[in-house]
């Protein structure tokens, strides 16, 4: 990602791995919405775009993502750690985060609503069913749900 | 002193009892002597009145009157002598009499046996003027006879004739015939005693009878009233009197005197002072020899029975003595070969005695110990301060006993070496219930001591090894965790992508590609797929093993009944038969529970497909402290053969394509009983059914 995109994201999506990424765009665009969706590849670049500093600085006027797809397991700052920088920042703690793991292991759930998780969903290891978790995840957060306007 | 004392006492008891002696025998003596004195004062008085008697009645006799009357008439002399002889010739003999005579008033004898010797005139005139004056029987008493110097005595009779006094009849008495032997006769034997009869004449005495030592002083001895030897004037003078003093002889005499009734005489009964006291002396002699021998028995028989009793006590005191040592040699055999040492002191703590464990545990000898305040010898202090402790006797004297006391001291030797000691006491009583001493009792304790250190530090050691131990699982949980962690993670992502980028060549590709191709990539699809079941079930397997229980009270009926309705919502079957009886609720992990109902039922559904009736059913029953719930089916069974492989991880006994799953479903039906404190068993026979049991614990 070469050049910022000034476009206002709808959906911001924190996964580093670019297979999981894809397979994570592909299911959304079956949603059929006019939406922009911006995929990070790890943590300290999450927190930059949400923050709009570094590379992301130009954003500075633009509207914060209206939900966020994080990933746990993330290189440099995890997604755990990404979470509780959101939760704890007043501006970005009204964003909607949902955990979109490979883990469904208990403690890592637990973990994550006390960080202040809006959501968490495990990405089933099956196409069909994974594509289905998130149409129906992003269909919910965008159209079901009703979030602040900035 | 005492010896003295009692001989004063002695000796003056024994002069009481000679005065007492002396003066009982002087009046015994007396008594016999009046006694036999007035025997014979009587005697004489009846005598003298039979001789009254005789006079008075031959005085009165007709026959004397009638030879009288005759002499009158001038009858021939010599036949009036014949008829007078007679007449009293038998009186005469019989009463020996020394005369029997007839005197007239003139003092003339008329008749007589003897002849007129007899009498001088002037003393038949004498006794005739005396009876004519007083016209009464009278007593001429001793004469002597001037011509033949006889002794006589005469009872004098007036003959009355016509009331007239014509003659005297006279008896002349010889005192020698009857009267002096009684008054010399004594009735009991004796060598100095004698009577006498006495006559008062004048100013003096005449002795009238023989004496025993002046056989001539009758009517011839006179003495003068003065003379100290003649009986005293009372005497004299009639009244009866007990007298001592000297005899005519000049002897020294006990007597009696008294006066002869209706005579002129006196009798004096006397005997000698010195018999009476012979007999006195040889009384006390007998009674002072009674008495010795007396003395001696007694003193014979004290000094036996003293030394009888010597002789007990001291055999008594031997055995005492005996036994004493026999008991000292015990207590000191016995004091000597405890292992323990002892010590026992006195009341003030000073050493009487300790054996030889105690020698060698304070290195003092107890030669040089005896007699030493124990704190000297038994010098403690504590172990860890160092300080000295209360010293035990004091607390044993306290507290009555002292039990074993494992309180750190340490016994410091006579050279210095610290041994840590446990010791008890005692207070020993005597048989007053006083206290007589107290006995110590200590031992080394170092082996103990050592013992316990080393259990101590082995304890220690094996806490930390435990710890060390506990970390080390504790660092394998947390990896194991991780790894979890990971393989849910890292394993599954690979797998959506090799199944979600095949999907996308399906979709996309599906008509560029000929069946063949479909057919490869599906196989792909299932093989992932499958891939992310096994890890799912793996995950679920680790996580029970792990995840903390909650425990609380289940209704196994209500959760069997759901999970039952839950698995076969799918197939609509006509032919399933599941039977649940009403099941003992059960204490445990909900959670976990319905896990093994899920596996243990749609372990059941899926074994019976195929089967014309599917029965399925489920009860329990409560055994030794265990709940039992069974699941019985009629669906393919097993091979009992591989009984032991049933229930481990990933192990199948029947091929995929007869039946589906990845073969963790019984494995973690046993990891959750076995956690919940149960057991699983099952029993199987080849396509005649299986029954699934467990058991959760009551408790």
């Amino acid at each position: 990602m070469n050049t910022v995109n000034l476009d206002p994201v709808e959906i911001l999506i924190v996964e580093d791995n670019p297979q999981d990424a894809e397979l994570t765009l592909r299911a959304l665009q079956k949603m059929n919405l006019a939406i922009h969706i911006q995929v990070v590849e790890d943590g300290e670049e999450a927190l930059d775009f949400i923050f709009s500093r570094g590379i992301f600085e130009s954003r500075q006027s633009l509207k914060p993502p209206r939900v966020i797809f994080l990933d746990l397991k993330l290189p440099k700052v995890n997604g755990l750690e990404i979470l509780k920088e959101i939760k704890s920042n007043p501006i970005t703690k009204r964003i909607p985060v949902v955990v979109v793991t490979s883990s469904r292991e208990d403690p890592d759930i637990k973990a994550a609503y006390e960080y202040g998780a809006n959501g968490y969903v495990v990405k089933p290891v099956e196409f069909e069913a994974f594509c289905n978790s998130m149409i129906q995840t992003g269909i919910y957060w965008l159209t079901v749900n009703e979030t602040p306007r900035w | 002193m005492a010896l003295a004392f009692f001989l004063v006492i002695l000796s003056g008891g024994v002069f009481l009892f000679f005065r007492y002696q002396v003066n009982q025998i002087r009046e015994n003596k007396y008594a016999e002597i009046s006694a036999i004195a007035r025997l014979k004062s009587d005697e004489i008085v009846r005598w003298l009145n039979e001789r009254y008697s005789d006079a008075d009645y031959f005085s009165r006799s007709g026959e004397l009157k009638s030879i009288i009357r005759k002499a009158e008439k001038g009858t021939n002399d010599t036949t009036l002598q014949k008829e007078f002889n007679l007449l009293f010739k038998r009186m005469k003999e019989n009463h020996h009499y020394a005369d029997i005579s007839v005197a007239d008033l003139n003092g003339h004898l008329l008749y007589s046996f003897d002849g007129p010797h007899l009498h001088a005139d002037s003393g038949i005139m004498s006794i005739v003027s005396s009876v004519q004056k007083s016209q009464k029987i009278l007593l001429h008493d001793f004469s002597l006879s001037p011509d033949s110097q006889l002794i006589h005595l005469d009872i004098a009779a007036p003959v009355q004739i016509d009331n007239k006094n014509r003659l005297i009849l006279i008896f002349t008495i010889d005192p020698h015939t009857f009267l002096y032997p009684l008054v010399q006769s004594w009735p009991t034997p004796s060598k100095t005693s004698e009577t006498l009869l006495l006559r008062k004449e004048g100013d003096s005495v005449l002795y009238l009878n023989q004496l025993k030592h002046a056989p001539w002083a009758a009517l011839r001895l006179r003495q003068l009233l003065t003379d100290k030897s003649v009986p005293p004037q009372d005497a004299v003078s009639g009244k009866l009197e007990s007298f001592k003093g000297e005899d005519y002889a000049g002897r020294q005499v006990i007597a009696d005197i008294r006066a002869i009734h209706g005579t002129p005489w006196l009798m004096v009964a006397k005997i000698d002072k010195s018999e009476v006291f012979s007999e006195l002396t040889f009384r006390i002699v007998l009674q002072a020899l009674m008495v010795l021998l007396l003395l001696l028995f007694i003193t014979a028989l004290a000094a036996f029975l003293y030394s009888r009793r010597q002789k007990d006590f001291y055999e008594k005191l031997f055995l005492r003595e005996q036994e004493f040592r026999m008991a000292q040699e015990e207590f000191r055999i016995t004091l000597y070969s405890i292992g323990d040492a002892v010590i026992i002191t006195n009341p003030e703590g000073n050493i009487r005695h300790m054996n030889m464990a105690a020698e060698k545990l304070t290195g003092w000898k107890e030669s040089e110990a005896s007699g030493r305040h124990f704190e000297e010898v038994f010098a403690i202090v504590h172990e860890k301060s160092r300080e000295s402790p209360d010293n035990p006797i004091k607390r044993v004297l306290q507290e009555g006993i002292l039990a074993d006391q494992f309180n750190s001291t340490l016994l410091v030797a006579k050279d210095g070496r610290k041994i840590p000691v446990s010791e008890s006491g005692a207070i020993v009583y005597d048989q007053n219930n006083r206290i007589s001493g107290v006995v110590l009792v200590f031992h080394d304790i170092t082996s103990r001591k050592d013992a316990e250190a080393e259990i101590t530090k082995l304890n220690e050691e094996l806490e930390k090894r435990v710890e060390d131990r506990t970390e080390q699982l504790k660092k394998t949980n947390k990896e194991l965790e991780a790894f979890t962690y990971s393989v849910s993670h890292d394993l599954r992502t690979p797998l959506r992508a090799i199944d979600g980028f095949s999907a996308m060549l399906e979709l996309d590709y599906k008509n560029s590609l000929d069946a063949e191709g479909n057919r490869l990539i599906h196989i792909i699809r299932q093989n992932a797929q499958k891939m992310g079941m096994l890890i799912d079930q793996l995950l679920t397997f680790s996580r029970l093993g792990r995840a903390s229980m909650t425990l609380s009270m289940i209704d196994m009926r209500e959760m069997a009944d759901s999970v039952i309705k839950e698995l076969t919502v799918a197939d609509k079957e006509k032919n399933l038969e599941i039977n649940v009886d009403d099941l003992h609720p059960a204490n445990g992990d909900p959670g976990m529970l319905r896990q093994v109902w899920i596996n243990l039922i749609s372990n059941a559904l899926k074994f019976t497909q195929g089967k014309a009736t599917i029965k399925i059913s489920i009860s329990s029953y409560k055994k030794a402290g265990f709940t039992n719930y069974c699941i019985q089916d009629n669906g393919a069974g097993f091979d009992m053969k591989y009984y032991d492989k049933l229930f481990g991880v990933f192990q199948r006994l029947h091929s995929e394509k007869q039946f589906g799953g990845t073969g963790v479903g019984l494995a973690i039906v046993q990891q959750v009983i076995t956690r919940h404190g149960g057991t699983i068993w099952a029993d199987g026979k080849i396509n005649q059914g299986a029954i699934f049991c467990f058991s959760l614990p009551d408790e």
